[in-house]
């Protein structure tokens, strides 16, 4: 597994190039909400002089008088971020298809051509993929959800005390955070497995990457420590920010250098993942289907298919 | 320290020093109850007998008296209480289907010596006509109580105990038991408190009101499982083991208007002093390592309302932590005795649990001690205590940061309070002045709590530290343990200010209490315009041999500008308005105007135009509706929109990031 990671980490590297179009184009639909939110913000509050109290520290009486105030002019921005989210999923789908094609079947040497060859070439397949997994997390949940709602229900009318409640959340958050990172797991090998083999069957290889995922189970779980890959960037980004601090026009250039690095840094990270994780899948993968399995398989597909 | 003798060190450490404090006499006594009650934990009933002591220390005889039966509001459906309420209570609904769920209080009997009245008794519903509220019952006397004479009423009661509601009641096996005996409403003399002619003032339980009560001595006597550990109102005199395994509390507590107890087998037991008063807190076991948060809150307050308004005059203070289903009984007010309210796991830097405590205190004085009439005028108490609440949680745990401090992201209590009625969604739902049951557009908090706390505040802004301390030690010292109304309190405002050479605002404060009471108008004062011209000496067609000459001459001589602001009230408040405005070299000039007229301007000769105006610069006024508005800048202030922008672009990539499949 280590292997992997650090094979991985090593053909990441060598795609600073792919990293950098992937970090632009987050950037770009970023600038896309921001410019606005920029313009938005200067027509209303900027000839006021208590924008300035949020400048040396957080100011809670001149925020809540802005956002009260200005309650109409912020809300589309928090939609925008909702809505550019969702849209840029489906945006990811398509990067991932790129990422995955330069990987396996361009041998790592990234050309933007074929990047967008394979990016138009498994998009497709990897949408029907996220909906398969996203129907499947959705049951899941609800699965999960239902004993746990039960027992809470029930203990509030019984238990004294409320830690026993917060306990029992907190083992059911880490359950729900373990099972999404099965499901993206899931995702992951399948997406593999769809390019490698470059089979049209989704739901064929989500079979064969459940079989994968079952038999390197042991190394395969060590990925979701790769969990805290995003969430440690991100606390030492508000460290440095709290170190920084956002409070002068020269910090405030800094800080803005350094977010862009941080994000850059993420995608380096998504990229990195995704490179050992077909490094990991090299290195393990053998026949994974029964010639039965493999069969009735096909037969499955084709209904679904119709269906879908 | 924690223990499980202490009721018994409290015994002994109680004959020593409780019948000195007993000389000293600090209010009327007129209301005095000797109560033994037992608590039978199997029906969640209490049973009773009291022994009430009245005395009429008014100019007029009474031939009736006026009890409270508060515990009727939780009978049913049809009680004033549960219909105001819609049987909710800060979010806390009635368990109707559970009989246990419901509360009430009966009289078996009720003797003046030899006279039985327990026939003549009958409900009244003084406040509504509701004819199915027993929360007040009226009683005949065969012959009327003269002016300085004292009754002695014998009273047999049983009551049921709901399902904590409106902080009282019982949840498993923690009982927060107040408003549980019959109380005698106030009788009121002429006069008192502005009222023409003297009358019982009793008012039925509602949904939004508190309490008015006369103070007394208290002796009860409480009769529980032996198991049970128990905290109340006054002082623990001893405790006495009986053969049926229940205990007997004596407890006695001199000049208060109240009486309530708790009881549960779970309490840990938490001591502390300040001074000469001894800090109990009954901690819920989860909470124990919280339990500093309760003594120091409380040592913070009893400091800071020694040093701010007057001496605490009684020997103990309790504070109850109600279990997690028992929190619908959290944050209320006692005489020495009240509940705050904490959850595990919450961090120091919420301190939620200080605020209740500290603000639970304090209604040992608004209320308590200066003991005003809840029912009729709740600002007194809440919005003077909330104002004192937020200058104690400022003063102690940091100005801007004393409420909340995570993350880089805090808050103050004074800022929450101003929050809470700026931000409201309709700021003229209903002024302050009213009844606290006749909100009918809602809006009972924010005018009781938030508002009176903010104008206080900004009162204190306006005239200065010396002035409004010594209008607090005023009030305090002239209406302790007595029934002040709102104006006796602006009288004391104006008699004060008066003594003040450096007053400024006419000959007395009425302008500001009017605004502030009796109406629902905003503060708003905006900077509408900065405007600068060059100074022209001749400019335009002059003749000039035998032609027309067109000439544009500045005049240099004197000043380059002629610039100006306009300042436009755009609420109906008038308030008067300091106003700082800044030129473009660095001079500044801090005008005042009385705020009267809806727009004013300040126009200047310089040789530097404004180039900014802020009005208010030192945020006196907290009730001002729109600060954005107060100032005005005639360049964009781009450096704090560069920061909040940097950032929403920073948090959407990292959504989008997050997003990527
Ligand atoms: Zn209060």
């Amino acid at each position: 597994m280590l292997i992997s990671f650090i094979e991985g980490f090593r053909i990441s590297l060598r795609s600073k190039k792919m990293i950098t179009i992937i970090y632009l184009s987050i950037l770009i639909f970023g600038l896309l909400a921001a410019i606005p939110f920029f313009g938005s913000a200067k027509t209303n509050f900027a000839n006021s002089l208590l924008i300035n109290d949020l400048l040396k520290d957080f100011d809670y009486r001149a925020y809540s008088d802005l956002t009260h105030n200005f309650k109409e002019a912020i809300a589309p921005f928090i939609s925008i971020i909702q809505w550019f989210g969702v849209g840029y999923l489906f945006f990811s789908l398509f990067l991932s298809a790129g990422i995955l094609g330069t990987f396996i079947k361009n041998e790592n040497e990234y050309q933007l051509k074929t990047f967008l060859r394979f990016s138009g070439k498994y998009f497709g397949r990897f949408a029907k993929l996220f909906l398969y997994t996203f129907i499947l997390q959705l049951i899941s949940f609800a699965v999960l959800t239902i004993p746990f709602a039960l027992i809470i229900t029930s203990l509030v009318d019984t238990v004294q005390s409320e830690s026993t409640l917060v306990y029992i959340s907190l083992v059911y958050i880490q359950i729900f955070v373990a099972v999404f990172y099965l499901f993206s797991l899931l995702a992951d090998y399948t997406k593999i497995i769809l390019v490698k083999e470059n089979s049209n069957q989704v739901l064929k290889s989500m079979w064969s990457s459940v079989k994968f995922i079952y038999r390197n189970l042991k190394s395969i779980l060590l990925y979701i420590l790769t969990f805290w890959f995003p969430v440690s960037i991100m606390l030492l980004y508000l460290l440095i920010e709290d170190v920084i601090g956002m409070t002068s026009g020269f910090t405030i250039v800094l800080m803005i250098i350094f977010q862009q690095v941080f994000v850059w840094f993420r995608v380096l990270g998504k990229v990195w993942i995704l490179a050992s994780e077909v490094s990991f899948y090299d290195r393990k993968s053998i026949t994974l289907l029964t010639e039965k399995e493999d069969e009735e398989l096909d037969e499955f597909e084709d209904t679904v298919t119709e269906t879908v | 320290m924690k223990s499980k003798i202490i009721p018994l060190l409290l015994f002994f450490i109680s004959i020593q020093i409780y019948p000195q404090t007993d000389k000293i006499i600090l209010s009327e006594r007129n209301a005095g109850y000797n109560i033994k009650v037992t608590l039978d934990t199997e029906n969640k009933t209490l049973t009773g007998n009291e022994i009430l002591y009245w005395k009429n220390i008014t100019d007029f005889p009474v031939d009736e008296l006026q009890f409270h039966l508060y515990l009727n509001a939780f009978k049913n459906t049809k009680s004033t209480f549960m219909k105001e309420s819609g049987m909710r209570h800060r979010g806390f609904g009635v368990d109707v289907e559970d009989s246990l769920a419901w509360g009430w209080i009966d009289i078996t009997s009720m003797k003046t010596g030899n006279e039985d009245l327990t026939k003549l008794i009958k409900f009244i519903h003084p406040d509504d006509d509701n004819i199915d509220d027993q929360t007040v019952i009226s009683v005949p006397l065969y012959k009327s109580l003269e002016p300085g004479e004292t009754i002695q009423v014998d009273i047999d009661f049983t009551a049921k105990l709901p399902k904590i509601m409106a902080r009282t009641g019982f949840s498993d096996d923690y009982y927060l038991v107040g408003q549980w005996f019959p109380k005698i409403g106030v009788f009121e003399n002429a006069g008192q408190r502005r009222r023409e002619t003297a009358g019982w003032n009793c008012h039925q339980f509602h949904s939004n009101s508190e309490f008015y009560a006369d103070f007394g001595v208290y002796n009860v006597d409480i009769t529980v499982p032996e198991k049970f550990i128990v905290g109340a109102t006054g002082v623990l005199q001893k405790e006495i083991k009986n053969r049926d395994n229940t205990k007997t509390l004596y407890y006695r507590a001199n000049d208060v208007l109240d009486f309530a107890w708790t009881a549960s087998p779970l309490f840990e037991v938490v001591e502390d002093k300040w001074k000469d008063v001894n800090i109990k807190v009954l901690l819920q076991p989860q909470h124990l390592a919280q339990a500093k948060r309760h003594t120091s809150s409380v040592k913070n307050a009893l400091e800071y309302f020694e040093k701010h308004l007057g001496e605490f005059p009684y020997p103990s203070m309790t504070i109850v932590d109600p279990p997690f289903r028992g929190l619908a009984s959290a944050g209320m007010e006692y005489p020495m005795f009240i509940t705050a309210g904490c959850l595990w796991g919450i961090p120091d830097e919420l301190k939620y649990t200080e605020m209740v405590t500290i603000h639970e205190f304090g209604h040992n004085y608004f209320m308590g001690i200066l003991a005003s009439n809840e029912f009729e005028e709740a600002w007194l108490d809440e919005g003077f205590n909330t104002y004192f609440e937020n200058m104690i949680m400022d003063n102690y745990y940091g100005e801007k940061h004393s409420k909340i401090d995570l993350f880089g992201y805090h808050a103050g209590d004074e800022e929450q309070s101003v929050q809470g009625f700026t931000s409201m969604r309709n700021p003229f739902v209903a002024k302050i002045n009213n009844y606290s049951w006749l909100y009918p557009n809602g809006g009972y908090g924010v005018s009781s709590y938030n508002k009176p706390a903010i104008y206080l505040s900004t009162l204190a802004n306006l005239l200065g530290e010396k002035t409004s301390e010594k209008i607090m030690h005023t009030y305090f010292d002239r209406w302790k343990f007595k029934h002040p109304c709102g104006q006796d309190f602006i009288d004391i405002v104006n008699e004060v200010v008066k003594e003040d050479p450096g007053f400024e605002y006419g000959s007395d404060m009425n302008w500001y209490f009017n605004q502030m009471l009796n109406s629902t108008n905003v503060c708003d004062y905006t900077v509408s315009s900065i405007s600068s011209e060059r100074q022209k000496e001749d400019w335009g067609l002059f003749d000039k041999e035998g032609g027309k000459n067109f000439v544009i001459k500045e005049d240099n001589t004197t000043y380059k500008y002629e610039t100006k602001t306009i300042i436009t009230r755009l609420g109906e408040i008038k308030m008067p308005q300091e106003i700082l405005i800044h030129f473009a070299d660095g001079e500044e000039i801090l005008e005042k105007w009385d705020g009267k007229s809806r727009m004013k301007t300040f126009t200047y000769l310089r040789n530097y135009p404004i180039d900014r105006v802020k009005i208010d610069p030192e945020n006196k006024i907290l009730f001002e509706q729109k600060i954005y508005n107060n100032s005005l800048s005639t360049k964009k202030e781009t450096v704090v929109v560069w920061k909040y922008a940097a950032k929403f672009l920073f948090w959407i990539q990292n959504t989008m990031l997050t997003m990527f499949n």
